[in-house]
């Protein structure tokens, strides 16, 4: 398995990227489109490839590797070393980000039509930068690849975007204002567990030893930092003002991106970091964060029924659905742990599912304002069918990905240590709630678009597309949508349906990994 | 012989999982075969559909032999479905109830199946329908085979998606689609309100049976888990978690006070109303319930809960049903007040009959949805029955058969007549007059509203040009076949309820009490007079009885017309209070933490404005600044050190 | 002879460098317009001969020449060496400029070499007295380069410079004149010993934080930042890639190690330091959101670049000294890369106002795509040396203990509004126009120094282990 190489994995996106950009590269836009299509398939395929030789078994980090520079470590001195490692849970979010890439690449060809040289290098560098994240090991590096990932991203939103850079600013501020936050709790953490065990380390695995000896106040300090750090990325609700413009404001191939992986990003540091670092001070806030994820999930529902954007439904839907991932991790049990991993790519599925709808609508429509759109299951017949099927994985329905999930949390909610159990059961029912009012908005979405009477503007062969005052007459194909957005809404269907029908197929994944961490908590 | 069909029924048995495959094998070709623009064939979705409904009815028949041989013995088979602290399995559950009801149920698909050719044919969406039809008999299969409460969620949910679906299956139609949301949300409040409970059940029998490998709720366990559970908690906690299940049962049975959506079912093709009304959806509601009996035996007072809200809906429904003029609405209401009485049976105890009196409505039902979809059909999708009449001349056989739907579903002849009687018999012998009163009352109204909709419908003037028949042989075929059914299903049926299904230990039902039976027969064709009287009889008394009745301002009536304004309240609690409510929180979240946000902002301009003042381009202020900085500090250093001295460091 | 023999020991890049300004003028006398171009060749040359000289040089043990008024050292030898990468990188994207003033061109380099050779003293200065004098020459050279466009603003800037830093001389001068009061010794080492002991006072706490303001003059920042601005508006691109990069280099050198005498001494010290530092970095940012003209724009920029390694002086330890020449090293490449990139900029179109900037990332993507790293460098965000730099900066305060962690959170809610600072060019750069920017791939130089330097800020942050082991190395033997 010597060809499986996690530098070459995170690494190879940003080379291409560097590549497409460099003065060698034909400036041709189907050229450059077809390369860096081709190179996010390999770029899956190969990190299926790490699936197929992974041992679920296996205990530990299973794919580790350090990059040397001309055999030194990176920060040697400071006992900073670039080591990635790869674990059940690392994994399922690798395959998870080379996917949705994949998808957001292939959605581009109808949705981008301008500045290409520049946009495909920026996705791909985004893809390194999350790749780097999910497979850090070393604290600071994970702090790099997190920091990374913010360039790319403020230009994929404000310039493809509806070109209000105010919310690409937003985005921006509120991410490195946590971000700043979360350093200084890493330095704290690294030079205070330096002064208790006396070597300098930012190895995730060897800083999770020496924490127990810290006093508790100090312990919480540093734990509220990075929540902090997370908490705008998940995004938990105080801090979640920027997802909703930053999502309308942006186009949809980034939208995917950012509903499916970024926000991932949060919900994956906090298991690594509060949860894997902190036990013990985690089961202490463990009844907080679930209240918060509860609030996540209602208040992103009751905001999601009044919207009258339909990009903004699918974005309070989003926020809605971290309040599970966030409950499920409160829970400390290992079925709402799973659960909330499970969630939490179900929801990159799902949510880039809806956004990719919402995308397809929008491009052929120009509006996105629930009141001027319906009647378009005449027009685009399939595209309302795969709708159908990411609809009702959004709400929840079994044998769709998201009812798993959901389970998971509730039952791992019930069976968590926290007392008193009418508190737990309240939980309950207030999740349940949110799955109401997510069959309320996301039927109204689906409703309000598809059904009702078809507008007479919107005709199948010809569609008017503007762009930039250019009138431009594209014919579709008959059936009202094109073939590569029928592949990304086919494969997202496909893959929403797999995983509602085999969780396990996911669950195994990362069971060994959820039962370690676990059990350093328990202990 | 026999050794030969029983290995035969065995192997049945155990291959039974074919059942809930097939449909979806169909689907797939059917979909291929959809695709394929020039060889689209109606005539081979209609024989591969028949074809798997026929074979699972097949299946169904071995199943309810093999269950007939083997008196108590349960085939199950489990897979791993998902796995975390608990394992959660899916897989098949053969006894006697599930095979009964997959002999009904395979059974009526068939029918419904044959009847959707001729009607559906010349809709452009043909394939389509058939597909819906497929999955929901994957759905409805998977549901009924379930071997734990998971699994029946699961497909509990997923046959409510294909009522969703069913509703709204012509999704240009505004009324449809929004019946279908109506549907699937009224039933998704149900559903998670079951999930509360399953999650409770789950958590209970983690907890308790964790040492026990085996899967979490199985029916073969559920008695065993449910006792436990009743030993471990409070009597009020029992009683919450029960209710908590009984609204998921409340919601597909279209119970008080969710109720409503059952009107929407009409909104379907009339096939799948008729599939819906009897063994779809409010079949997974009862069977649900049969399955978790041994819950809620065991609570006084929730069976008294059940009881109570069975008869208030019987009520309701059937005093709701007598004023409407849709002969559809008719129906499906009838439908929420059949099904309530088939609770009052479960709440009274009366196990065994309340399953006969539900399959018999079952089977009557949907002969009464398909002739009334023919029969709208043939007039020109005529729906309202104030416009039709004397059809029986043009229609005899939808008349023929129509007319002993209504008896059988009033109780008073045909197989109607051993369900209701001995269900009657249960209920007095629960001994609450006002339920045996309610019970009456529940007849006399079923009775006059049936009666009243045959009279209007086939009887008296002709009031409308009638058009041709309907004349195509499935749907004759497949109304005569039904008419059969309803006819002898009863009498075929009156030995095994109480003998072969039963819970915990066989009672035999008993039908034939001359009093009990007289009483019924005596209410029945009373309400049946009174009903001719006012639409058939030129009685003058009962005309103008019947010109009061009717006032637009006669609240009895209006709150019989409008559904007791159950729509309009809930519409209130909807628009009013929580969409005003969400609108409170969006205002908050864009003035109040979107306002953050914009403070920040102002003040970094704030700032930056201050700062960038500094730059006066005055070299002399520059110095000054600087200076009056640095004396500043020096000033402070040298104060805090003549501090420090005076504190003595 | 023992002042040969120290110069030929220690001081003979210096000798170097004084040779090439009286070449550079005498050549003056003799050559026209048409030999602009020798000019430059002949600058490099001394750089570059300055630099192999300094392989040359005793620096271990310290070596101590000129009656001790000079040391010559491991840690002088460092400071030289930037000094002369800086000086070579400015001669080298001083092309165009010279070329624009070919009568002038050897008289720049002469005052340009002066200014070297004043900042190189100044680096090896031991004693108050030395280190007036190098702070003088280096001083009055700058005033002198930053008046060499001759045109209005330039002159104004020169002036305003030079009253700025007549001022900040006599408030050097006051501070000295307290602690020569106090010890009786000018001489560093003398002082060291004198100070043995010392209990420390309130006039001496004074003196060294006036000592400490008069250089901030030097490292443009706060309280005596405010010219940076407008001196850097008044001069041409290399002069201020010149004047944001060689005095404060010199200056930090200076400022350390006279910290490092005298912090024990007075307590307060180090929080005024850090005051002043937050204080500069406040200045920075918020001065720099509104600015519009670029040269405006990287005198903030320089500030708050100061203001962040002044922060790590709070506290004088060689875990801090040596983020603070990490720092350096990459300040001053990202600082050559960024200034290389607008004087490259300013070359072809002849503009310097942001608005020019508008959609330069769809004519030229490449050298986008380089500011955007050196921009994002001076963010402090990854992949560029810039983040570990501040990394490194935050990373030493966070070690210094629990109470500085107030610092330490108030300089990164800073970061976060530099971050805002510094992506407004990049914002401009991505705007749509119409108009196609053209930009003529001549200035071979100027390019080679943007990418070159931009490539280093990136490999400083990738392979920084035996960079920052070098700067532990230094940081130990001062």
């Amino acid at each position: 398995m010597n060809f499986l190489s996690i530098p070459v994995l995170i690494f190879s996106p940003l080379i291409v990227a560097l590549l497409i950009l460099s003065p060698f590269f034909p400036n041709n836009e189907i050229k450059i489109r077809r390369f860096s299509k081709a190179f996010a398939i390999l770029h899956f395929i190969y990190s299926t490839l790490f699936l197929l030789f992974f041992n679920p078994t296996n205990f530990g980090w299973s794919y580790q590797k350090e990059l040397t520079f001309f055999n030194v470590s990176w920060l040697k001195t400071l006992g900073i070393t670039a080591t990635f490692g790869m674990d059940g849970l690392s994994l399922v979010f690798v395959i998870l980000t080379s996917f949705l890439v994949m998808l957001a690449i292939i959605a581009s060809k109808s949705m981008i039509r301008t500045k290409h040289r520049i946009y495909y290098p920026l996705i791909l560098i985004l893809q390194s930068a999350l790749l780097g994240v999910f497979c850090a090991k070393d604290v600071f590096l994970f702090f790099l690849f997190w920091e990374l990932e913010l360039i790319p991203m403020y230009f994929l939103i404000s310039q493809w975007g509806d070109r209000d850079s105010s919310a690409a600013m937003k985005y921006v501020v509120y991410t490195f204002f946590g971000s700043m936050l979360m350093l200084l709790g890493m330095l704290v953490l690294y030079f205070y567990s330096f002064s208790i065990s006396g070597v300098l380390t930012a190895d995730i695995e060897s800083l999770s030893m020496s924490e127990n000896v810290f006093a508790m106040w100090f312990q919480a300090f540093i734990f509220l930092c990075l929540l902090f750090g997370f908490a705008v990325k998940l995004p938990i609700v105080p801090f979640h003002n920027w997802l909703a413009e930053a999502q309308v404001s942006s186009v949809t191939p980034v939208s995917i991106l950012m509903a499916g992986v970024l926000l991932k990003m949060g919900g994956y540091g906090i298991i690594r970091f509060n949860i894997g670092l902190f036990p013990e001070v985690f089961s202490n806030f463990a009844p907080l964060l679930i209240i918060l994820g509860v609030v996540n999930l209602l208040y992103g529902a009751c905001l999601a029924i009044v919207q009258t954007d339909i990009k903004k439904i699918v974005a309070y839907f989003s926020l809605s659905s971290m309040g599970l991932v966030l409950v499920g991790l409160g829970s400390l049990s290992e079925a709402g742990f799973e659960g909330a991993v499970f969630q939490m790519v179900s929801h990159g599925l799902i949510a880039s599912g809806l956004l990719m709808l919402v995308g397809i609508i929008y491009l052929r429509t120009k509006t996105r304002e629930i009141s001027a759109l319906g009647g378009l299951s005449q027009v685009m017949p399939i595209c309302m069918y795969l709708g159908l099927i990411i609809c009702l994985g959004a709400i929840g329905v079994p044998l769709f990905s998201g009812f798993p999930a959901g389970f998971m949390v509730l039952v791992g909610l019930l069976l968590s240590d926290i007392e008193p159990q009418a508190f737990l059961v309240c939980m309950i029912v207030l999740c349940v709630l949110g799955a109401v009012l997510s069959a309320g908005y996301i039927l109204r979405l689906f409703h309000k678009t598809f059904f009702g009477s078809v507008l007479s503007q919107f005709r199948a062969d010809t569609v008017q597309i503007d762009e930039d005052g250019n009138e431009i007459t594209v014919v579709y194909p008959k059936r009202g949508i094109t073939k590569s957005e029928i592949v990304v809404l086919s494969l997202l269907a496909f893959a929403i349906i797999f995983f509602g029908v085999f969780p396990n197929s996911v669950l195994d994944i990362f069971e060994v990994t959820s039962d370690i961490i676990l059990d350093f908590m328990k202990v | 012989m026999n050794a030969v069909l029983t290995t035969i029924s065995e192997y049945f048995v155990q291959s039974i999982a074919t059942v809930l495959f097939l449909p979806l094998w169909v689907v797939l070709m059917i979909f291929i075969n959809s695709s394929i623009p020039f060889l689209a064939s109606k005539k081979m979705t209609l024989n591969l559909t028949l074809g798997s409904s026929f074979l699972g009815f097949v299946f169904a028949v071995f199943s309810l032999f093999y269950c007939i041989k083997n008196p108590q013995a349960l085939v199950e088979n489990n897979i791993t479905w998902m796995s975390t602290d608990f394992q959660i399995s899916f897989g098949v559950f053969v006894d006697n109830l599930s095979a009964l009801m997959l002999v009904f149920t395979s059974l009526i698909c068939f029918v419904v199946q044959l009847f959707s050719f001729g009607y559906m044919k010349k809709d452009e969406s043909f394939h389509r329908f058939y597909i819906y039809l497929n999955l929901f008999m994957f759905c409805i299969f998977g549901f009924i085979l379930a071997s734990n409460v998971i699994q029946s969620y699961v497909f509990l949910e997923l046959v409510g998606v294909i009522t969703y679906l069913l509703i709204g299956f012509w999704y240009k139609k505004r009324s449809a689609t929004r019946a279908a949301r109506k549907a699937f949300i009224i039933n998704r409040i149900g559903d998670v309100c079951l999930l509360i409970g399953i999650v409770v059940l789950v958590y209970f029998s983690v907890v308790f049976n964790s040492a026990q490998n085996m899967v979490t709720l199985s029916y073969s366990t559920l008695q065993f888990a449910v006792e436990t559970l009743y030993s471990m908690v409070s009597d009020n906690a029992y009683l919450a978690i029960g209710v908590l299940i009984f609204l998921g049962i409340m919601a597909k049975t279209a119970q008080i006070p969710m109720q409503n959506w059952i009107v929407g079912t009409i909104e379907a093709p009339a096939p799948a109303t008729a599939l819906m009304n009897s063994f779809g959806i409010v079949a997974v509601g009862v069977y649900l319930c049969a399955r978790f009996y041994p819950l809620f035996i065991l609570s006084k007072s929730l069976m008294i809960f059940i009881t109570f809200i069975g008869i208030v809906t019987a009520l309701i429904g059937a005093y709701v049903a007598m004023s409407q003029n849709d002969l559809r609405k008719i129906l499906a209401y009838s439908t929420s007040s059949q099904l309530g009485v088939v609770l009052v049976g479960f709440g009274v105890g009366a196990f065994s009959a309340s399953i006969f009196c539900f399959v018999v409505h079952g089977v009557t039902k949907a002969l009464m949805f398909l002739v009334g979809g023919a029969l709208i059909t043939s007039l020109k999708n005529e729906a309202d029955i104030r416009y039709m009449g004397a059809c029986r001349e043009k229609l005899p056989l939808y008349a023929f058969s129509f007319f002993i739907g209504a008896i059988s579903l009033c109780g008073a002849l045909f197989s109607g007549f051993y369900s209701e009687a001995s269900l009657f018999n249960s209920v007095l012998d629960f001994g609450n007059e006002f339920l045996s009163f309610g019970f009456l009352l529940f007849v006399f109204m079923s009775a006059f509203y049936l009666f009243r909709a045959y009279f209007l419908i086939f009887e008296g003037d002709k009031k409308d040009d009638i058009s041709q028949d309907f004349s195509e042989w499935t749907i004759k075929c497949s109304i005569v076949l039904l008419s059969l059914i309803v006819i002898f299903i009863g009498y075929i049926l009156r030995g095994c309820f109480g003998d072969f299904i039963f819970f915990i230990s066989p009672d035999k039902l008993n039908y034939l009490n001359l009093v009990q039976n007289v009483l019924l027969l005596f209410v029945v064709f009373g309400a049946g007079f009174i009903a001719y009287q006012l639409y058939m009889a030129q009685n003058k008394t009962y005309i103008i009885l019947k010109e009061k009745a009717l006032n637009k301002s006669n609240l009895p009536y209006k709150l019989s017309y409008n559904a007791f304004y159950f729509d309009k309240v809930s519409d209130w609690f909807a628009e009013s209070l929580f969409l005003r409510l969400c609108r409170f929180f969006d205002f908050i979240e864009k003035y109040v933490i979107g306002g953050i946000f914009v403070v920040l902002a102002l003040t970094t301009r704030v700032f930056s404005y201050i700062f960038s003042r500094s730059q006066t381009g005055n070299v002399q202020s520059y110095v000054t600044y600087s200076l009056i900085v640095l004396s500043g500090v020096l000033a402070v250093v040298a104060v805090l050190y003549i501090l420090g001295s005076l504190m003595g460091v | 002879m023992d002042f040969l023999t120290d110069i030929k020991v220690a001081f003979l890049p210096e000798l170097i460098i004084a040779g090439f300004v009286f070449i550079n003028i005498f050549l003056s006398l003799f050559f026209n317009k048409k030999f602009y171009k020798t000019s430059q060749w002949i600058a490099i040359l001394g750089v570059l001969s300055a630099f192999a000289a300094i392989g040359m040089v005793q620096a271990e043990p310290t070596y101590q020449a000129f009656n001790n008024s000079l040391i010559c050292n491991v840690y002088t030898v460092f400071f030289k060496s930037l000094i002369l990468v800086a000086s070579f990188f400015v001669i080298l994207i001083s092309h165009k400029v010279i070329k624009k003033k070919r009568a002038k061109a050897f008289e720049h380099f002469s005052i340009l070499f002066c200014a070297i050779l004043g900042a190189m003293l100044l680096v090896s200065a031991n004693d108050f007295l030395s280190a007036f004098a190098a702070l003088e020459m280096l001083g009055i050279s700058c005033y002198l380069l930053s008046a060499l466009l001759k045109n209005y603003r330039a002159k104004e800037s020169s002036l305003k410079y030079l009253i700025s830093g007549i001022v900040a001389s006599a408030v050097f001068l006051f501070g000295v004149s307290y602690i020569y009061g106090i010890t009786g010794t000018i001489n560093f080492d003398n002082l060291m010993l004198a100070l043995e002991g010392y209990q420390g006072s309130m006039l001496f706490a004074l003196a060294s934080i006036m000592v400490v303001s008069a250089l901030t003059m030097r490292i443009s920042a706060m309280p005596f930042a405010n010219y940076v601005p407008d001196v850097y508006n008044g001069s041409s691109y290399p002069v201020g890639a010149f004047l944001s990069i060689v005095p404060v280099v010199a200056g930090f050198s200076f400022l350390s190690r006279f910290l490092l005498i005298v912090s024990p001494y007075s307590p307060a010290l180090g929080v005024v330091i850090m005051i002043f530092a937050l204080l500069t970095i406040c200045y920075g940012v918020y001065g720099a959101l509104r600015q519009t003209d670029m040269r405006r724009f990287m005198g903030y920029s320089s500030t708050i670049q100061s203001g962040f390694m002044l922060l790590v002086l709070g506290v004088v330890n060689a875990y801090n000294i040596s983020s603070l020449l990490y720092y350096l090293i990459c300040y001053l490449f990202m600082a050559l890369a960024l200034w290389a990139g607008l004087s490259m900029f300013y070359n072809s179109t002849g503009r310097d106002d942001i608005g020019a900037y508008r959609g330069v990332a769809y004519s030229r993507p490449f050298y986008t795509t380089a500011m955007i790293f050196v921009l994002m460098a001076f963010a402090g965000l990854p992949p560029t040396s810039g983040f570990l730099a501040k990394f490194f900066v935050m990373s030493a305060i966070a070690r210094l203990g629990f109470m500085y962690i107030i610092f330490l959170l108030v300089a990164l809610l800073l970061m976060v509004v530099g971050v805002c600072v510094y992506l407004k060019p990049l914002r401009v750069m991505f705007e749509k126009t119409s108009e196609n920017i053209n930009m003529p791939n001549k200035a071979v130089f100027t390019k080679i120094t943007l990418y070159v330097c931009t490539a280093v800020t990136i490999l400083l942050c990738l392979y920084s282990a035996k960079i920052i082991e070098f700067c532990e190395l230094i940081a130990y033997s001062l």
